[in-house]
């Protein structure tokens, strides 16, 4: 990933995350991040128009409801986080794309999404977008989080 | 007057939010209604009385700009206010909901602030 892409995508990352879900973000280094062996949930979303291409977001199962508790006000313990985590993810990930393209292609460039989609991934899936060129690592409430972003051409 | 509200998400936990921020608003509402796509919210405006609708745009089965279609079709647009509440930030695409017929639109992630502003005022334009 570009430098360009890669300060957006951070910056976008961070205030998404602040006035979503009152989350701070830090960035971290790929070195940093520990291989979580718990389940871990994937979100992934295309884009297609002015740019094409791949956004995805990985974070731990808790650091999504913890997400979830956030966005709707309820406390982490609460069950409903569980059902609502993967949701949550896709959300902010939805809304981390809209923001990052308008920041990088302006107001005037019609991009089509595709809708979000979630999935849970073990151990060697995270590795594998950890070693990717375009993952850039973060950490939010002590936990890890992964943003990839793949554009082509 | 308390008004009925539509609100148009395929994610629940967007949908919660909405009506979370809804109450902070301070705006009287008689019912949140609730469907997860378009085709859900059609169906929901044929069977009740809704004063306004807020509907994002990236959705599955049916989504916003196919839900806008219609109601243009079947006139709808002109009697029920539609706010687009998405993440999208676009001006071509505002531009041309709102020649559509789509009274407002507010990026997400919204505020409490901007959407009683956006409320308030299109539903100070129907009235």
């Amino acid at each position: 990933m570009n430098d360009k892409y890669s300060q957006i995508l951070s910056q976008t990352f961070a205030d998404i995350m602040e006035n979503l879900a009152f989350m701070f973000v830090d960035s971290e280094e790929k070195d940093k991040i520990e291989n979580s062996s718990e389940n871990n949930l994937r979100a992934s979303i295309s884009f297609s128009g002015y740019i094409d291409g791949y956004l995805e977001i990985v974070a731990s199962t808790k650091l999504c409801r913890t997400l979830a508790a956030n966005m709707l006000g309820i406390e982490v313990e609460d069950k409903e986080t569980e059902k609502q985590a993967g949701d949550a993810l896709k959300e902010a990930l939805n809304t981390i794309c809209g923001r990052l393209l308008t920041e990088i292609a302006g107001e005037d460039p019609i991009f089509n999404l595709s809708t979000p989609k979630t999935d849970t991934i073990n151990l060697e899936a995270w590795n594998k977008i950890k070693a990717n060129k375009n993952t850039l690592c973060f950490r939010i409430d002590e936990q890890p989080a992964m943003l990839m972003l793949d554009v082509k051409g | 007057m308390a008004y009925n509200v539509l609100v148009v998400d395929d994610s629940l936990t967007i949908r919660a939010v909405i009506k979370k921020t809804l109450q902070m608003t301070g705006i009287p509402f008689n019912k949140v209604y609730e469907a997860e796509n378009g085709k859900v919210a059609l169906e929901t405006l044929e069977n009740e009385w809704i004063d306004i609708v807020l509907a994002d745009i990236n959705m599955p089965v049916m989504n916003g700009l196919e839900m806008i279609d219609k109601m243009v079709e079947n006139g709808q647009i002109e009697t029920t206010p539609v706010v687009i509440v998405s993440t999208e930030g676009s001006q071509t695409r505002i531009e041309e909901l709102i020649l559509k017929g789509v009274r407002a639109f507010v990026r997400k992630p919204i505020t409490p602030e901007e959407l009683k502003e956006t409320i308030d005022k299109v539903l100070g334009k129907k009235e």
